[in-house]
């Protein structure tokens, strides 16, 4: 089967010759000139071809021209991109590595890799700052891709393992296509991007999205915080910006004065946007923030055009999309195809006449989609999905807890986080009980709030009772817990 | 503001950027080491927000990451990004 990206990217690449194409804090390319540098790093990929296969190349880094680049090369050489989110862990990446099969690394030189991984190319050569390094080989021997299968993202999966979600040539070009036919995006645009590029809100609205009119992508890495996207904003004269609510509610704290002269769409997805928040931005800045809802299996889905309102939006071109008693179901030309490392969980979540099931719940009035909650347990931190059962699972690991329970509460900002009520032995300490699970979760998985107490409150059948656990959290921590010994 | 109330204000202000479970207790018992207590992302751009807000100064989130492991390696940045010991 001939893949279609390549060929995709190698068409609007050459006809939007000498445009700006994407820049970083490091320089930027034209799009003849990202053209060159990916083919040239794809040559250094081929190297490494697997006999029979394509070979199977994790993206593990934060945003910049060099990640561009190596997507691209991966492409062109006939391989297949693992984008692997750089928040993850090296255990998750591990974990991913001999799930998937990977064979190649494409990295950061200080990432910490090397338990799984040889550096084969130093940073420093055509993927710029990037390193190259080749996956020991694991056992059993790895699952077969599917033929059409050109990208793989992850989602976090519900089994204590991020699922990798395969993505046919045709359904990256049709969310990226469908993205920009949606939201008018245009030669003229400017995208600043603050979302890592393996997550969907980058991935769909900024990656293949931006190069097909001719757009250009300004990429930022590391933390968003407002004064630092000003900075950006200014000296890119972005049109758009696309960001989690955390950046939004940043720049509502430092309330700048400036730097939004060019901006004309803010876009959000990933996790609810408070109405204040949405508010207060534009009252500042004079933008108007869109909301856009995508689910990772099925990719962008809506757009609310009219930037006002808590509504996400009508769907997208080539969506269909259903808000019944079983939840939100979607069939859209974005789809993946499953999940490459747990077979047959993407398939049940399919019905007999194609549509997935989110996992969400909402209604749709007026053609305007309307989220009201979650059918499914998966806690959203800034835009991350938790699985709480996999994080009380890890604490019960650590040495004398004797239960956990982790669920959704508000912190102190009135923000969405993953709290954790541990019942712990005496000497116990809710520092040991981080550091344990740092050992083995990425950061963003280890709970913001953690509270120790001897016993689990349960309700009058046994189990625990998460409005109990909650109120627990709203109480001083009393000097007699085992917090405090 | 001397060095020690500059470092006392960022220690207040830690705590209110947290997620509402980190106590001075808590970090002292950590050598004040932020990452410790499990300080998350959304902690942080809370803290580098407040403390431009309240000190008058910008960090920059990409400076190298063992400037924002600890209480004294945040106030010892927010010194260098031109706060001095008498500001």
């Amino acid at each position: 089967m001939r893949a279609v990206l390549p060929d995709l990217f190698t068409d609007v690449l050459t006809r939007h010759g000498e445009r700006l194409a994407v820049s970083d804090a490091a320089g930027s390319l034209g799009y003849a000139e990202l053209l060159q540098r990916a083919r040239a790093a794809s040559d250094t990929l081929a190297r490494h071809e697997v006999p029979g296969e394509r070979p199977r190349v994790a993206l593990y880094a934060t945003n910049s021209v060099d990640y561009v680049v190596s997507y691209l090369a991966t492409l062109f050489a006939g391989g297949v991109p693992f984008l692997v989110d750089s928040a993850f862990s090296p255990f998750d990446l591990s974990r991913i590595a001999e799930d998937c099969g990977l064979d190649l690394l494409v990295h950061a030189p200080g990432a910490e890799v090397h338990a799984i991984a040889d550096e084969v190319h130093a940073a420093g050569g055509e993927f710029g700052v990037l390193a190259v390094s080749r996956v020991r080989p694991f056992d059993p021997p790895r699952p077969h891709l599917l033929d059409a299968t050109e990208v793989c993202r992850f989602t976090s999966g519900s089994t204590g393992r991020p699922n990798c979600i395969e993505f046919s040539g045709a359904a990256v070009s049709a969310a990226a296509a469908n993205w920009a036919k949606g939201t008018g995006l245009s030669a003229d645009d400017r995208i600043a991007c603050f979302a890592a590029l393996s997550n969907g809100l980058a991935f769909n609205t900024s990656l293949l999205a931006a190069f097909l009119p001719g757009a250009s992508l300004h990429l930022s890495s590391g933390l968003p915080t407002a004064t630092r996207v000003v900075r950006l904003l200014e000296s890119t004269e972005a049109t758009r910006l696309v960001a989690f609510p955390a950046l939004y509610e940043s720049i509502v704290r430092r309330a700048p004065k400036e730097g939004f002269a060019a901006v004309r769409t803010a876009i959000s997805s990933g996790a609810p946007l408070r109405e204040t928040v949405r508010e207060e931005f534009t009252r500042l800045t004079g933008v108007p923030i869109h909301n856009y809802y995508g689910v990772a299996e099925a990719g962008p889905l809506t757009y609310a055009a009219e930037g006002a309102g808590s509504g996400l939006g009508a769907p997208l071109p080539g969506v269909r999309l259903l808000a019944t008693e079983q939840g939100i179901r979607v069939r859209s030309e974005s789809m993946g195809s499953r999940y490459l490392n747990a077979p047959g969980v993407f398939e049940e979540r399919v019905d007999a006449e194609g549509y997935y099931h989110t996992g969400d719940q909402g209604h749709l009035r007026d053609g305007v989609l309307h989220l009201t909650g979650r059918t499914s347990r998966l806690v959203n931190v800034g835009g991350r999905k938790i699985d709480p059962i996999e994080i009380a699972d890890v604490l019960r690991t650590a040495p004398g807890v004797l239960d956990a329970v982790a669920f959704e509460a508000d912190n102190q900002h009135g923000d969405p986080t993953l709290a954790a009520v541990v019942a712990v032995e005496a000497g116990v300490s809710a520092q040991s009980l981080r550091t344990h699970c740092a050992a083995t979760l990425p950061s963003f998985k280890v709970p913001g709030i953690l509270r120790l107490v001897d016993r689990i409150p349960a309700n009058s059948i046994g189990k625990p009772s998460i409005e109990r656990l909650r109120r627990l959290l709203s109480e001083p921590q009393s000097t007699s817990d085992p917090q405090s010994n | 503001m001397d060095s020690s109330a500059l470092r006392t204000k960022i220690l207040d202000l830690a705590i209110a950027a947290g997620d509402g479970s980190v106590t001075a207790d808590e970090l002292a018992g950590a050598n004040y080491s932020l990452r410790d207590v499990g300080y998350s992302s959304l902690s942080y751009m809370r803290l580098i927000d407040s403390i431009e807000n309240e000190v008058g100064v910008y960090l920059d989130p990409e400076a190298p990451t063992e400037h924002y492991e600890t209480i004294d390696s945040v106030t010892a940045l927010v010194v260098a990004s031109g706060i001095g010991a008498d500001a």
